[in-house]
């Protein structure tokens, strides 16, 4: 049940709670996205994190992203955040 | 408007009243004493609101009258859920009543069950229900046809829950045997479902799995391990309704064996809500008359009673050989003394 992941952002309005955690090994990188505005951005926000993981070579890792109608800069940030987080808790 | 979020220190006896008395005052709501940790937003010296966890659940969560529409909610369950992160637990459980799931939905919960129920379950993170399901369909086998289910605790496993899965056994293509997962007994969860594994090895349409977070687990079934007989009913009901709509049709399960219960008020309820639920559902139920051995009912309690007084020649008689063997191995000492110095029901 006890999971290491790292995390950044919060569930108020306009803003995202972003955690990492890590995948069992052999799985590969995995986006699973919740918000409220789905229908609209949801692409777009998987996209935006897909592109981040992949500059920082993360692999083996779950990103859980629960939007509350976030914009596009404050995803980025929140997404990196949790990101550099994860990394240096290796 | 603070709405700081605060963890209180609950081994503060001071603190801790502070919080019992602002959920009995507000809200009639008891504190369990199995609470891990507690939150609260305060306005001067005063509570306004508050939310509790333990282990993955979330529970007890009040917000005065007074402050709603001032967008407490979002804080406060926020840091809980950031709070529950911090502690690795990333898959997250809440029980609340049908008319608040929306606040939770617009938070990201998702909901698992309470359609016929008056309590609802929903969950947060990235594991969920329908991966739940996926991984479960894996385990599917056998020819189509009527499938059965067995829900055991086997806290030891015994020659009653042996002779349980028996009757299913002879009575169906095949069985699935679910060893609740949540580590509440005194037996440990590998201990318990390798007995079961072993002592139905021989039956060739039965197969064990682990009950992992949906089936009687802290999650679904809080009552079970806690004995708040007012949310019993509600609680079963809602762990009924969780298998019929979620689990049952994955295995092609139609039939469910459970054994007749004299003592137990907690299995007894549940017995009750299975058939109540299971049927809306089309799945059967069948109850089963527990064995005995020497004018005396065989149980799992009983056997650990029997464990504790060290009456070997009871044991001996009420448990099938190969937890006997396990019983008496190196392994099970750990358990065995603990049981001896406990005066615990389960």
């Amino acid at each position: 049940m006890e999971k290491r992941n790292a995390k950044a952002g919060s569930l108020e309005s306009s803003d995202l709670l972003v955690v990492i955690e890590e995948n069992k090994p052999g799985e590969e990188l995995e986006i699973v996205m919740h918000s409220i505005v789905e229908k609209q951005y949801g692409d777009r926000i998987v996209q935006i994190a897909h592109e981040i993981a992949t500059q920082k070579g993360l692999a083996n890792v779950r990103i859980l992203i629960q939007d509350r109608g976030a914009l596009d800069y404050a995803i980025r940030a929140r997404i990196e955040t949790a990101m550099e987080r994860f990394e240096r808790g290796l | 408007m603070n709405n700081k979020v605060r963890l209180m220190d609950i081994k503060n006896e001071a603190e801790k009243k502070r919080v019992i008395s602002f959920l009995d005052e507000s809200f009639g709501l008891g504190y369990d004493e199995d609470t891990e940790q507690t939150l609260v937003v305060e306005r001067g010296d005063s509570i306004v609101a508050t939310a509790s966890f333990s282990g993955n659940v979330i529970k007890q969560i009040a917000i005065d009258e007074k402050f709603r529409g001032e967008g407490l909610t979002a804080p406060l369950l926020g840091e809980t859920v950031r709070e529950m992160l911090s502690r690795g637990r990333s898959h997250i459980f809440v029980f609340t009543k049908p008319a608040n799931i929306e606040i939770f939905k617009g938070l990201g919960f998702r909901k698992v069950g309470g359609t016929l129920t008056d309590a609802a379950l929903l969950e947060w993170g990235s594991e969920g229900i329908d991966k739940y399901k996926k991984e479960l369909a894996i385990s599917r086998f056998g020819e189509e046809g009527s499938a059965s289910a067995v829900v055991v605790n086997c806290n030891p496993f015994t020659k009653g829950h042996r002779h349980l899965i028996e009757c299913a056994s002879s009575e169906s293509e095949a069985v699935y045997v679910f060893v609740v997962e949540t580590e509440k007994s005194l037996f440990q969860f590998d201990e318990r479902i390798e007995m079961v594994r072993e002592g139905v090895k021989d039956l060739v349409n039965v197969a064990v799995l682990p009950g992992g977070q949906y089936i009687i687990s802290s999650a679904t079934f809080p009552s079970y391990f806690t004995h708040s007989k007012d949310l019993l009913r509600v609680q079963t009901e809602l762990d009924a309704e969780i298998f019929a709509e979620h689990i049952a049709p994955v295995l092609g399960i139609e039939k469910r064996w459970v054994g007749r219960e004299p003592y137990c008020q907690v299995t007894e309820t549940y017995n009750n809500a299975l058939k109540k639920i299971l049927g809306l559902y089309n799945i059967k139920l069948s109850v089963i008359n527990r064995i005995k051995e020497d004018e005396k009912i065989v149980s799992a309690s009983a056997v650990r009673e029997a464990l504790r007084m060290g009456d070997m020649d009871t044991v001996r008689k009420m448990v099938p050989q190969t937890t006997w063997e396990y019983i008496s191995s190196e392994r099970a000492k750990h358990t065995i003394e603990k049981i001896k110095k406990t005066l615990s029901r389960h």
